[in-house]
């Protein structure tokens, strides 16, 4: 059956490729998933290192961090209860990553303001506290601790093929072990940060310095030196990953993930996957703040929630 | 002439007094025994009299004469004349005591166990200390049974007479029998076997081997205390099933004044009451306690109960409340009459409880006192353990609630009745009363107890014991009902015809989930019914149920069964219910959730204390969890079974799911080795060496067990390894 929609999309973008981009969407959350296992249940890893901090929040910044867990809870929950009833996957993986991101995000807050004390005002300020805590904290589980700092294009290079270190797995294939997970995840970043670094600079072709000098493109060495000098000083993390994942969903690639060829074993895969993801993540998170809360403060949040939340409890 | 009376009024007043003329006293005693009337008064002088043996020393021959003509054999002290040696002879049982002697029969003991070897089925009654289980460990010292099955009303039970009868357990070369001892339902049977199960055990038990004899102990517990007894009526479908394996039975049982004549002569067994036949003394003091609520009550029973704590300072004592609440508040109380005991072994053991439970729970503070507060709630191997360190006297007082009265021996010499109540609303009466009196006192170490009763004595009691069963009694639940054998009367008839007149469930399917109101299976298996197609996906799971599912099966629980109200407040909803599980399934330690719930449940109630907090999660775990929800979450099974069938749809199975909850999601056997008395927490810490696996059988887990009862990699601590090793003989 020829695919109407689909060629009219080629023929209007070259760049539109269908199969790909499935793939990309699919292994990605599959090699985090595949990471996760390895880790997951999450045990009290947060334990000694975290003894220190209790009893410095204040109540309101106590009251953001409850709220944001409460608020990641109950994405996951909702995620929990579309897939272990899903019928047809295709139908609901778009709302499943609006949630998966959702939980994510939410403990992501969560975690920063009860390490911080800051209240992030925007994702840039929420971007950097993030990658600073990861910074700090070296326990924080492999497939949410690649970053990096200086996307200067020698040191992007750098780094990439030192977390390589050999390992040339892209997305393009299903990931059947650890290792492949992995290259499979540093594929996505330096996708990622490929992204980004493109964004970069296009605002910056697109900035009033770069138009008052009547700068057109990087090919002079000023140009160039503009543009590291601004890379140099951009991050990207876990959080910069999860941000372009739900983008790239929630927009054209939510088509590929509901048309044409029937998938539905994969998805179902992926959906099954982001759940595994997310309970990690938020399992994380929920450590991460009882050793920086007050524990009378959460142990009062948590009998709370036993009694009063209306959320069905997951496992 | 001075009247039998008044000479038994003159002897006790002399007995009391001390000033007594031995051979005088004893003779008038011979006179008063002489007259046959009165029998248990002359017994309790003659017992009175064993308490100062070395005041009648001179007279010992007169003492002894009454002790045989009243049939008290094992207190008699055996010449080796012709006569002696016959009547030692006679009344030899088959078992050894500790100093490697015949232990002796009391002459009341001697008649039963004559018709026990006769093979004739026996229901007696008779006081705690008449030595009523010893003839059933006589009757397995014989040897001659293969398979006996004895049903006792709870846990603790069942390990007393398992570390009782271990010794018919081990290799022997003087027998060539030799038992095996099976408390499971899943256990191998050996060749020869000794079933020590709870009713509920004897129901769900698939495949007895041919059973050569059984027992009931507790026996009253046949008749139901009403409408919702669901626990008599087990106990009913249990002894028919016995009854239909096996003719030949003896029940037993206190303090029981009659049975059902009908049920008597459909059972076709001896009654025998010996109420009246004492072993032991008994002091009996009452105190008047004023009117009005607990509180204001408590001001003067506790003026009373300092007084006697002073008094009795260091005796094995037993205090009964009526709730665990109250226990746990008096034994705090008592922590600052009874000075530390600063006890190295005891010291240790506080420590213990407080790293295991937690710090601040107060029974880890008293019992540094010698205090200890025993009640359903506890988990099974630390209510074991406080009655093991209580009749080692290593405590020497146990407050406790009705729990310990249902047949535990102990060797209290004094009863203290601190609640004149069983719970809020029901009084005493005089056959509880007795019951828990009857626990002062014990042969050979304390020849008269002490009962102090606050308030006033009881006086109505069981009169009665009916075996509905077996008589056929309408006054019993539609449950029980059903279980009756044809043909019905018209009364039981018209009750039982809405379940005969259905097809929504058969009567096989309600019968089998037994404790579960059938009228409440019957509403669910119809919404189900009703509801099947979009249910089905949520309740047709094997194994583990994932969120959903486990939060409609939840629903379901508190919806058509009520889960909620057995739960003593612990669980508000069925949303918290999962919740619950799913704390426990994520393996939650026990400490973070009572550190919660003190949390937030005094922020509102001043009163509310960490004591609560263990209770109520203990109470969870083990009510709930441990019996609750396994009964119902099995009735849901085997109804949602049923049905699917019924409609060609594939069923669920949630029997792992059973196993694993009721196991606190930790390996099966070693859960069951709480009954035997390892603390889960040891169990786990051992079993990095043992390497028993949630699939292994409690045989093999026993086996691994065995292989390596010891070891260095058990990282135990001295505690520990003690309560390891002292229990570990009897698996």
């Amino acid at each position: 059956m020829k695919k109407w929609l689909q060629t009219r999309l080629t023929d209007e973008d070259y760049a539109f490729n269908p199969d790909f981009a499935f793939l990309g969407t699919v292994n990605w959350i599959n090699c985090l998933a595949h990471n996760c296992n390895d880790f997951y249940p999450v045990e009290s890893m947060f334990v000694p290192e975290l003894q220190e901090k209790a009893n410095s929040l204040s109540i309101s910044n106590e009251n953001r961090v409850f709220e944001y867990l409460f608020m990641a809870q109950h994405s996951l929950v909702g995620l929990n209860t579309i897939v272990e009833n899903i019928t047809f996957p295709s139908d609901v993986c778009k709302l499943c990553v609006y949630a998966w991101y959702d939980c994510i995000l939410n403990s992501i807050r969560a975690m920063v303001i009860s390490n911080t004390g800051i209240i992030p005002q925007n994702e840039i300020q929420l971007e950097k506290l993030w990658f600073e805590l990861v910074e700090e904290f070296d326990f924080i589980p492999v497939p949410f601790r690649l970053q990096i700092k200086d996307l200067t294009e020698c040191n992007v290079k750098n780094e990439i093929e030192s977390l390589r270190n050999g390992n040339l797995f892209t997305l393009n294939s299903f990931a059947s072990n650890y290792e492949q997970a992995f290259g499979g995840l540093v594929s996505y970043f330096s996708g990622t940060i490929k992204y980004y670094v493109d964004c970069e600079k296009n605002k910056l072709l697109e900035s009033e310095l770069f138009i008052s000098q009547g700068i057109l493109n990087f090919r002079t060495n000023k140009a160039k030196e503009y543009r590291d000098t601004h890379l140099s000083n951009l991050t990207i993390s876990f959080l910069s990953c999860l941000t372009r994942f739900k983008g790239k969903v929630l927009e054209r690639d939510s088509i590929f993930l509901s048309y044409g060829n029937v998938q539905d074993e994969k998805v179902t895969k992926m959906l099954n996957d982001l759940l595994l993801v997310a309970k990690c993540f938020s399992d994380i998170a929920e450590q991460f703040c009882a050793k920086n809360i007050d524990p009378s403060a959460w142990r009062l949040f948590r009998a709370d929630l036993d009694e009063n939340s209306r959320l069905t409890a997951i496992f | 002439m001075i009247t039998e009376k008044g000479l038994e009024v003159v002897l006790r007043e002399q007995l009391n007094s001390g000033s007594i003329e031995p051979q005088s006293f004893l003779l008038n005693l011979v006179e008063l025994h002489n007259t046959h009337s009165s029998e248990r008064n002359v017994q309790d002088l003659i017992i009175r009299c064993l308490e100062n043996r070395e005041r009648f020393k001179e007279y010992g021959h007169i003492l002894d004469y009454l002790l045989e003509a009243r049939g008290l054999f094992p207190y008699k002290k055996f010449d080796d004349n012709f006569k002696d040696k016959i009547t030692k002879n006679i009344v030899t049982s088959p078992l050894i005591n500790e100093m490697g002697g015949s232990k002796l029969f009391h002459i009341k003991q001697f008649d039963v166990y004559q018709l026990l070897m006769k093979r004739k089925s026996v229901i007696l009654s008779a006081p705690t200390s008449f030595g009523k289980t010893l003839l059933v460990e006589a009757l397995i010292a014989t040897r001659t049974l293969s398979n006996i099955v004895i049903v006792v009303p709870t846990l603790s039970l069942i390990d007393e007479l398992k570390k009782k009868f271990h010794k018919y357990t081990v290799d022997s070369d003087e027998y060539v029998v030799k038992y095996k001892i099976i408390t499971q339902v899943n256990q191998a049977h050996g060749n020869n076997n000794i079933f020590l199960y709870t009713q509920e055990r004897v129901i769900e038990k698939e495949g007895f081997p041919v059973i050569d004899f059984f027992v009931v102990d507790e026996f009253y517990k046949l008749m139901p205390q009403g409408m919702d007894d669901y626990r008599s009526e087990r106990l009913n479908i249990a002894f028919k099933k016995l009854l239909s394996l096996c003719g030949f039975f003896y029940m037993l049982g206190p303090n029981i004044k009659n049975i059902n004549p009908l049920t008597l002569s459909k059972l076709g067994c001896r009654y025998i009451d010996e109420s009246n036949f004492i072993t032991v003394a008994t002091n009996e003091y009452t105190f008047t306690i004023p009117p009005g609520n607990d509180a204001e009550r408590d001001v003067t029973r506790n003026e009373y109960l300092k007084k006697i704590i002073n008094n009795i300072s260091g005796e094995q004592t037993i205090i009964y409340c009526k709730s665990p609440k109250r226990a746990s508040i008096l034994a705090n109380l008592l922590s600052e009459i009874i000075p530390l005991k600063k006890e190295h072994d005891l010291n240790s053991l506080s420590n213990w409880l407080k790293e295991t439970f937690h710090p601040d729970w107060s029974q880890s503070k008293i019992i540094q006192h010698g205090i200890c507060a025993h009640h359903a709630k506890l988990p099974r191997s630390i209510a074991s353990l406080f009655v093991d360190l209580f009749n080692e006297k290593r405590i020497n007082v146990l407050v406790c609630t009705s729990t310990l009265i249902e047949g535990v021996n102990t060797n209290a010499k004094n009863i203290i009745i601190y609640d004149d109540c069983i719970t809020k609303r029901v009084q005493l009466d005089s056959f509880t009363y007795n019951n828990i009196a009857g626990r002062s006192g014990r042969m050979f170490e304390h020849f008269v107890g002490n009962v102090f009763f606050f308030g006033e004595k009881p006086t109505d009691g069981l009169n009665q014991i009916d075996i509905p069963i077996i008589s056929h009694s309408d006054n019993v639940p539609d449950s029980l009902l059903l279980h009756y054998d044809e043909p019905y009367s018209e009364k039981i008839m018209g009750r039982l015809n809405k379940y005969f007149d259905q097809d929504v469930l058969s009567i096989d399917v309600i019968n089998k989930n037994s404790g579960v109101p059938p009228e409440a299976q019957l509403e669910f298996a119809s919404d189900l019914m009703e509801n099947f197609q979009s249910w089905h996906k949520l309740m047709c799971w094997n194994n583990m149920p994932n969120s959903g599912q486990l939060n409609h099966i939840n629903k379901m629980a508190e919806k058509y069964f009520s889960i909620k109200s057995f739960a003593s407040g612990a669980v508000k909803s069925d949303v918290q219910l999962s919740r619950k599980i799913v704390s426990i399934l994520k393996n939650e330690t026990l400490k973070d959730i009572i550190d919660q719930d003190y949390e937030y449940f005094s922020e509102d109630d001043d009163d509310f204390t960490i004591d609560d907090a263990v209770l109520r999660n203990f109470d969870f775990r083990r009510k709930i969890l441990g019996h609750y929800y396994p009964v119902i979450i099995n009735a849901i099974n085997n109804i949602q079974e049923y049905v699917f069938t019924k409609f060609g749809y594939k069923a669920g199975n949630y029997k792992a799911f059973i196993l694993r909850v009721e196991s606190l999601n930790v390996t099966p056997s070693l859960m069951t080795l709480e009954e035997y008395g390892i603390p889960i927490s040891i169990s786990l810490k051992a079993n990095k060496v043992w390497k028993v696996k949630d699939s292994d059988s409690f045989d093999e887990a026993i086996d691994k067990i065995k292989c390596c009862s010891y070891s260095d990699d058990f990282k135990l601590s001295e505690l520990e390894l003690k309560i390891l090793e002292k229990n570990i003989i009897f698996l």
